[in-house]
């Protein structure tokens, strides 16, 4: 009976466009091919660019018969790449598969066993297949060149390939091709992606090294609310967090580059010790867009956008630009405005000095609710009694005369750098 | 020349020794295979086994501890490292503590058929 391959064709060709990681598709394809055709084993060569050589990248079938992937290779010398590959080998045969029985086939021709080097080269080609314990190698091409060769074992009961198996593998190893080609594509994009956004990060990093040396007062600002950022996002409770790693990363972005937008600000103003007027008030507080529009260019920054764009509203809405309330400021942008204007208290300033970390501590607590997320709030004490900045049983540090002026419920904002 | 055929393979990856085991037995080698610096040391026996074929990069004890202590065992012992990479100084250091050859996975079957004849049947590469 012969067994109708279209819907598997179908099926593994629906599957293929799926999948875009080149091994995952190459895995994929072996397991359709072993689950229809009944063979020892198979396995596939792909073309690796780099080092020009074709590598055993999957390989199914019993322990010890089946071929370790990534422990053989063959490289254009081999005959079997040779006869996919040598124009002069279309004199004698359709390329389209090398078949065992083939072979032997073919010293009997009159034609072929005339020619020595072409005798020599069979030979060669006989021993790869026993080398391999193959009975059939089948080249996927994309244009005119090669990218991978199926290789299959014996079938399970040493019965040679009929026609429609056969058909079944070239119009496989054709949509295989296809769809490496697209993985490799999308596999280079991504990986120009990466090195984009690894030099656009590394520009934007000494750019805001850059603002922390026009601004005296903040040395070293940007990496102590990078570490306080991180360790209050370690701390979050009561909040589920979709995908950890990339919030974590993106936080890590956003709290480095927080102030990039002060890069259009005079260092006068940064740096200015008396009061400020309207419009130098209004002049600081455009930096978070201003830092949004230099990060606009990488869309892959959006989550981070967020946090530069977010980091001075506040959870009482009297923040600034937007004057977003509550839940609407993203979290990104909750946790670095807490660690934000922590360091930003407990560091001398241009208009003020440094206050205790106890002190700053207090205001943090104070303003839990009001200027800050509580959630974020309750992280960041957690990390103070973590590393005894503050004790414990007594979360609330004591009050003190001096500080009490400063715990009034502070009808202004904690002002920021 | 000795006339039994036999070699040891030391991998940590069984698909690899078991592999390995199937290829040189069409030869007419047998084999005891091992996935262990440990296990390798613990069976070697000098007299049967004059060819051993040596990871490199195991877990436990690292393929130069297993070639230094099969040399203090048997100083004949020919030992044909099989590697993860080709790396200059692995190869100076195995080549120095007497492996008679290196071999860089992914490797080419018929090279390696060929060094499987040269060294085992034809006894080249003795020191």
């Amino acid at each position: 009976m012969k067994k109708n391959y279209t819907k598997d064709l179908e099926k593994a060709a629906r599957q293929m466009i799926l999948v875009r990681r080149v091994d995952t598709l190459a895995r994929l394809i072996v397991r359709t091919i072993i689950r229809n055709i009944h063979v020892k084993h198979a396995g596939i060569f792909l073309y690796d660019k780099s080092k020009n050589e074709f590598i055993v990248k999957v390989s199914k079938g019993k322990i010890g018969t089946k071929i370790p992937v990534g422990f053989t290779k063959v490289n254009n010398n081999n005959p079997i790449i040779r006869f996919f590959t040598d124009e002069n080998m279309r004199k004698y045969f359709k390329q389209d598969f090398l078949l065992f029985n083939r072979i032997d086939y073919c010293f009997k021709s009159k034609r072929m066993s005339r020619d020595k080097n072409l005798v020599e080269f069979l030979k060669k080609l006989k021993n790869e297949f026993s080398l391999y314990q193959a009975k059939a190698f089948i080249p996927g091409f994309y244009g005119n060149n090669l990218v991978g060769i199926l290789f299959l074992g014996a079938k399970d009961d040493e019965s040679s390939f009929k026609p429609e198996e056969l058909g079944f593998l070239t119009v496989l190893a054709s949509d295989v091709v296809m769809a490496i080609q697209n993985a490799w594509l999308f596999e280079d994009l991504n990986g120009q992606l990466e090195i984009n956004k690894k030099l656009f990060l590394s520009t934007v990093t000494a750019l805001a090294t850059a603002i922390e040396a026009k601004d005296k007062y903040t040395m070293g600002h940007t990496e102590r609310v990078v570490k306080y950022a991180v360790e209050i996002a370690d701390n979050l409770s009561g909040i589920t967090i979709p995908n950890v790693e990339e919030f974590a990363e993106n936080l890590k972005i956003a709290a480095l580059l927080h102030d990039i937008g002060k890069i259009g600000i005079s260092e006068n103003l940064l740096n200015k010790k008396s009061a400020l007027n309207h419009k130098e008030k209004r002049s600081l507080s455009e930096h978070p867009l201003m830092g949004v529009e230099i990060l606009n260019p990488i869309s892959e920054f959006k989550d981070v956008l967020l946090g530069v764009k977010y980091h001075h509203e506040r959870y009482d809405g009297k923040g600034y630009p937007f004057r977003l309330k509550g839940n609407q400021i993203p979290l990104v942008a909750s946790i670095i405005s807490v660690a934000d204007a922590y360091d930003a208290m407990t560091t001398h300033r241009p208009y003020r000095k440094a206050l205790s970390n106890e002190r700053a501590i207090r205001q943090i607590k104070i303003n839990r609710g009001k200027q800050f997320n509580p959630v974020v709030v309750d992280a960041f004490l957690k990390v103070c009694v973590k590393q005894g900045t503050i004790d414990g049983n007594s979360p609330v540090p004591l009050i003190t005369s001096q500080s009490h002026e400063l715990e009034k419920p502070a009808s202004n904002a904690i002002r920021l750098p | 020349m000795n006339d039994a055929k036999h070699v040891l393979l030391v991998d940590d990856e069984e698909e690899i020794v078991a592999y390995m085991e199937n290829f040189l037995k069409r030869f007419k080698i047998s084999s005891t295979k091992v996935t262990s610096g440990e296990e390798a040391l613990a069976v070697y026996d000098p007299k049967t086994m004059q060819f051993v074929f040596l990871d490199l990069h195991m877990k436990t004890i690292d393929g130069f501890t297993v070639l230094r202590k099969l040399k203090d065992i048997n100083p004949d012992v020919k030992v044909i490292i099989i590697a993860g990479s080709p790396d200059k100084d692995s190869m100076d250091k195995a080549r120095a503590m007497g492996a008679i050859d290196y071999i860089t996975k992914p490797i080419d079957l018929s090279d390696f058929k060929n060094k499987i004849f040269k060294y085992i049947f034809e006894g080249q590469g003795s020191k």
